[in-house]
């Protein structure tokens, strides 16, 4: 057997696509290299530990991590998802939406369910909301591989992709009140409706709705999972490795190199990371012209500003929902509200110990420290940073009086944090997700992968990751994980 | 602008950008099959219109543009119609 020979794959990003892709390419016997410029690996799956509290800096909700789709499976598949723990959110109340008037909206999970709610609540939009998520799920079901289906009706969804998600809403709804409520979909890729394409609103709230999930005690748990898999199959990841060079000629690529002057040849190489970041490290043309383009015009996803919140013991209740607070902004392409989470510890919290608030930001107000770098943006950033974070917090109080006495201390990242962290150009919280960017490029040997190809989250990650690896090893691999 | 200047752009932006052979541009390739240009494309292709001739086709119009023929002709006639903010 040790006669044949491994075919090399080099994986530039240890985020979750770098790691999926990983796995995927390993387990097919693949001898894999990922090298990731941070030094603890995850991207967006990241979380840290303040003592025996977890905080995630990224992912929170998992949307449609359900038997027969495609992010379960892949996990079976690769056999992480008995090493994972995810806790299903509430039910009854996936979501919990605050209103001005102090009453809140709580989304139930399930098409009827939710339809019936809704309906209840807009009885004279009843025929527009039943429109609406008929179109929803028509959309939504056309990312075959979502669903586990050969790929069929793809092409299908693609005029959504150039309609906003606005309006397909207005299309069958007209009552103002009802629009306001579902610009929470927006959050799930960092856009308002505005300017939230369509189709991924139709794939987001399709597996919101179908049921979203958890991590009990933080995301890095998969990151280290998968990382588990590569390794046990013989493979590398190499953490604290910035890639700042990807040379080769006569369209294909050689090696790249490392900001220490390291460098990893390989016969393929798999780029998992911003796409807007690969045309600044390769000298060749990576994607023809008007693709370029389009990854250049990219209009980013709003930025944020995280405070993690340590609470204090039994002072604020655990919420197995994410809870959205309404907060108006002067920025017309920001959502009207802030998010908070709290994280699940246990499969039965009572009571909550960290707590996430996501405060979205326009990244032209942190111009005064654009420029610099972790660790040296000086007090005034600092004072800037909690002065947001305080009023967030007074904010939410309004709705959860207990909150103000229940922390403990906070810290705050800015989309400067998540820029300098992910590479996410103007620290935009979804980076450049859902560009639909081709997985072969014009380079023999390198090939995309990651939320650019298609879409973010748990479920957008690992079907870019089975569509990148079967791309690579030339033959479909959605079967087996199907009747994984 | 003429229907040749339309011509002249569309036919500039395939070649350039599309990296499409120009002895390809006849009236009656077809964008899928002679020019392998598929609904994916169209993305590119949504934000090629909206720079060269600030204009933002509806998903269903495009739908109906099957020829470079008819690419020309839609341009043509969507430039004449006034603009929905003027
Ligand atoms: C604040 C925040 C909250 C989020 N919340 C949710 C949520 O609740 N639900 C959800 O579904 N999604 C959420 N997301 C999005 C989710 O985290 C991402 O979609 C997902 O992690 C993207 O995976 P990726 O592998 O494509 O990119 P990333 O996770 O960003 O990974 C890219 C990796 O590449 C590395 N890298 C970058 N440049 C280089 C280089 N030059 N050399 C080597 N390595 C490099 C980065 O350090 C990073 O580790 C959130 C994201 C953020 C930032």
């Amino acid at each position: 057997m040790s006669d044949i020979k491994q075919h090399t794959v080099c994986i530039i990003g240890g985020g979750m696509s770098g790691l999926f892709t990983g796995a995927l390419l390993a387990k097919n016997g693949y001898k894999v290299t990922v090298l990731e410029k941070n030094h603890i690996i995850g991207g967006g799956l990241q979380s840290f530990r303040r003592g025996d509290v977890v905080f995630n800096t990224g992912m929170q909700a998992c949307a449609g991590y359900i038997s027969g789709m495609i992010s379960y499976q892949v996990c079976k598949y690769l056999g992480v998802s008995n090493e994972i723990k995810l806790l299903a959110t509430d039910s009854q109340k996936q979501e919990i939406i605050w209103l001005n008037n102090n009453k809140s909206i709580c989304l139930p999970k399930g098409r009827d369910a939710y339809q019936t709610y809704l309906v209840q609540l807009f009885p004279h939009e009843e025929n527009g909301i039943k429109e609406l998520l008929d179109c929803v799920f028509r959309v939504g079901h056309t990312f075959d591989y979502l669903f586990l289906q050969p790929i069929q009706r793809y092409e299908e969804n693609v005029p959504y992709a150039y309609m906003s998600a606005d309006e397909l809403v207005r299309k069958y709804i007209h009552d103002d009140n009802l629009v306001a409520i579902l610009e929470y979909v927006g959050w799930t890729t960092g856009h308002c409706l505005k300017a939230m394409p369509a189709l991924e609103f139709c794939m987001m709230l399709t597996l919101y709705i179908l049921g979203s999930h958890r991590f009990v005690n933080g995301a890095k748990q998969l990151a280290d999972a998968l990382c588990n898999v590569i390794e046990q199959k013989g493979g590398i990841v190499e953490n604290d490795t910035e890639i700042c060079e990807v040379n080769g000629e006569d369209g294909n690529i050689d090696y790249v190199v490392a900001t220490d002057g390291r460098r990893w040849e390989s016969e393929i190489f798999v780029w998992a990371c911003t796409p807007k970041i690969l045309l600044t490290v390769c000298r060749e043309q990576v994607f023809r012209k008007s693709m370029t383009q389009r990854i250049q015009e990219y209009i980013n996803p709003f930025s944020v500003f995280v405070v993690f919140c340590h609470l204090k013991k039994e002072k604020f209740k655990f919420i197995n929902s994410s809870v959205y607070i309404p907060k108006s902004s002067k920025h017309p392409n920001l959502p009207q509200s802030i998010v908070f989470v709290t994280t699940p510890r246990s499969e039965s919290d009572q009571w909550a110990e960290s707590m996430e608030i996501y405060i979205p930001a326009n990244y032209e107000d942190l111009a005064p420290w654009i420029a610099t770098h972790v660790g040296e943006r000086g007090d005034e950033y600092e004072i800037f940073k909690e002065r947001i974070a305080l009023e967030a917090i007074n904010t939410i109080s309004v709705y959860y009086p207990e909150l103000s006495d229940a922390i403990l201390n906070i810290n705050v990242a800015s989309g400067l944090t998540i820029r300098d962290y992910y590479g996410n150009p103007n620290g935009s919280c979804y980076g450049q997700q859902g560009l639909y960017i081709p997985i072969k490029t014009k380079l023999k040997n390198l090939y995309m992968t990651g939320q650019a190809v298609q879409s973010q989250g748990l479920a957008g990650i690992a079907t870019t990751s089975v569509l990148t690896s079967e791309i690579i090893l030339g033959r479909t691999l959605i079967e087996e994980i199907a009747q994984a | 602008m003429t229907r040749q200047e339309i011509i002249e752009k569309t036919n500039a932006f395939l070649v350039d950008e599309y990296e499409k052979d120009p002895a390809l541009l006849t009236p009656d390739a077809r964008f899928r099959e002679d020019l392998d240009l598929n609904s994916l494309d169209y993305m590119d292709l949504m934000v090629t219109i909206k720079r060269v001739f600030d204009i933002m086709p509806a998903p269903a119009e495009m739908n109906l543009v099957v020829t470079l023929g008819d690419f020309y002709d839609f341009i043509e006639r969507k430039l004449s119609e006034p603009k929905a903010n003027e």
